[in-house]
């Protein structure tokens, strides 16, 4: 009777163990940033003055549970850093209005994306009238707006691009392995001529 | 108190009013202030939606016009942004005005319409009338970062607009922005019902033609009530008696609801008071009677 109960204990304190344990091993897979690992390339490496600079992004889910991304460059892609021959690039910044909240269309875009599966995102470049310019530009909510900002690469030169990748918009229910923080910061080089 | 007066106007000689809207209707170009970049898919897209409302009679047709006369560069482009953007965002907001960028999409405007419901009336024009609300915001220097019911006061006029544009269609207005309700804002009637848009302007995209009507005018005049702290701005429409009314006032600081709605009494006058905080120029706009007006008022 004693050795019956004694391994009903053990039964039971194996369970509970394996319960916990699952649980602690899923929470620690709740994605983060550094789960997904940002390549940056660009469609050409050298473009005339002038010309739409294309620059392509894979966002790979390096991590052992689905991640939710954003599918979307505008308000999610932000610049650490762009400049031309080691000088920073000329800005300007101004605030956007939209279709509907940013971020409510930001949240609207996300989607899971599998363990080893990529999401594939897009910036092009396009002309700016506030700065006169070939530009490239970012977007980041504020409210239900957003503020841009444009970054001068009508200028020849050496140009090196440092960006990263963070879910800026509203947390979703729907998606609630939304990823957390910032990715790796990933770099590209192109030249204008 | 300063007062000015502007009579509506009343289409009363119908072969030039042929002819115009002849010509406006066949134009294939959108005025030399308003460019459209694109293929040529997109700028027959984009010229076509702003032929069919340029001679609309009331805002919807004065909003296109200001911006094809305007001295800054409004550029429509095609991209899947579906954004305004301005070209100086210190004279967007001081009153001195300044040109936009407006990034449109035909096909990608149906993705946000499976996304959300209150896009669901919005068609490709209507969205792009939409965006130029605030390219004419802009160009007047009146963006502001007032809010009311937690949306910006700026989209919230667009929207007044973009429901005038539902108007014309006969669709029902939006009601919601952001998923978040601004009914109490965007509709009008005296209980806010769901229809009084639809029910108080044409349900087509009006022809003019030359009947007799009453004839209406709109006084503006402001008072600075506390000087410093905050002013008013009145507005009289004198129109035949019993006529509904429904007037909104957009500026840089609109204190009040920006939209009223009243019957006109037994003299046929209707009056209006709104409290503003801020200098500026602050526009009129309204329907009486199914015929739209607009007016303008400068506080200093």
């Amino acid at each position: 009777m004693l050795r019956t109960s004694k391994k009903l204990i053990l039964i039971v304190a194996v369970v509970v163990v394996a319960v916990i344990f699952i649980f602690v091993f899923n929470g620690s897979r709740q994605a983060n940033g550094k789960d997904i690992v940002v390549e940056v390339s660009t469609d050409k490496s050298s473009y005339t003055a002038g010309e739409k600079v294309n620059i392509k992004l894979n966002l790979i889910n390096s991590g052992s549970a689905g991640a939710c991304l954003s599918e979307s460059s505008i308000g999610n892609i932000s610049f650490v850093s762009l400049t031309r021959d080691g000088t920073v690039v000329e800005t300007r910044s101004a605030p956007s209005y939209f279709l509907t909240s940013f971020s409510q269309i930001l949240k609207s875009r996300l989607i899971t994306v599998a363990p080893g599966s990529v999401m594939k995102l897009s910036l092009m470049s396009g002309f700016d009238p506030g700065l006169d310019a070939e530009a490239l530009s970012t977007t980041m909510p504020e409210d239900t707006s957003g503020i841009a900002t444009f970054y001068n690469i009508e200028k020849p030169g050496q140009y090196e691009l440092w960006l990263v990748y963070e879910y800026t918009g509203e947390p979703s229910d729907d998606c609630t392995d939304t990823i957390k923080g910032p990715t790796n910061v990933a770099k590209v080089t192109f030249t204008v001529k | 108190m300063h007062t000015k007066s502007v009579n509506i106007k009343i289409y009363k000689i119908a072969p030039l009013v042929w002819t115009i809207a002849f010509f406006l209707l066949f134009s294939g170009q959108a005025g030399a202030s308003i460019v459209v970049d694109g293929s040529r898919e997109f700028r027959d897209g984009v010229n076509e939606c702003l032929n069919t409302y340029r001679n609309a009679p009331g805002i919807v047709g004065d909003v296109i016009r200001e911006l094809e006369k305007s001295d800054n560069e409004h550029r429509i482009i095609n991209s899947t942004d579906w954004t305004n953007t301005v070209n100086d965002g210190t004279k967007a907001f001081n009153g001195t005005g300044t040109g936009t960028v407006t990034r449109v999409d035909k096909a990608e405007l149906e993705v946000y319409k499976r996304s959300f419901p209150e896009l669901v009336n919005k068609d490709f024009c209507t969205a792009i009338l939409h965006e130029l609300w605030h390219a004419v915001d802009a160009d007047r220097g009146e963006w502001s970062l007032d809010k009311l019911g937690g949306i910006k006061r700026n989209e919230i006029e667009a929207t007044v607009f973009q429901n005038f544009v539902h108007a014309i269609r006969g669709v029902d207005p939006r009601t919601s922005y952001g998923r978040v309700d601004i009914s109490q804002f965007v509709l009008v009637g005296d209980d806010g019902e769901k229809n009084s848009v639809t029910t108080l302007a044409p349900t087509t995209i009006p022809t003019p033609t030359p009947t007799a009507k009453t004839e209406t005018s709109v006084s503006t005049s402001f008072k600075h009530v506390a000087p410093g702290s905050y002013s008013e701005i009145y507005v009289i429409v004198t129109t035949g008696s019993g006529a509904n009314i429904k007037i909104t006032l957009s500026g840089p600081g609109v204190d009040s609801t920006p939209t009223q709605t009243s019957a006109s009494d037994g003299k046929g006058i209707a009056k209006f008071t709104w409290k503003i905080v801020s200098f500026g120029n602050y526009n009129v706009s309204g329907i009486v009677n199914g015929e739209s007006f607009s007016s303008r008022v400068n506080v200093q």
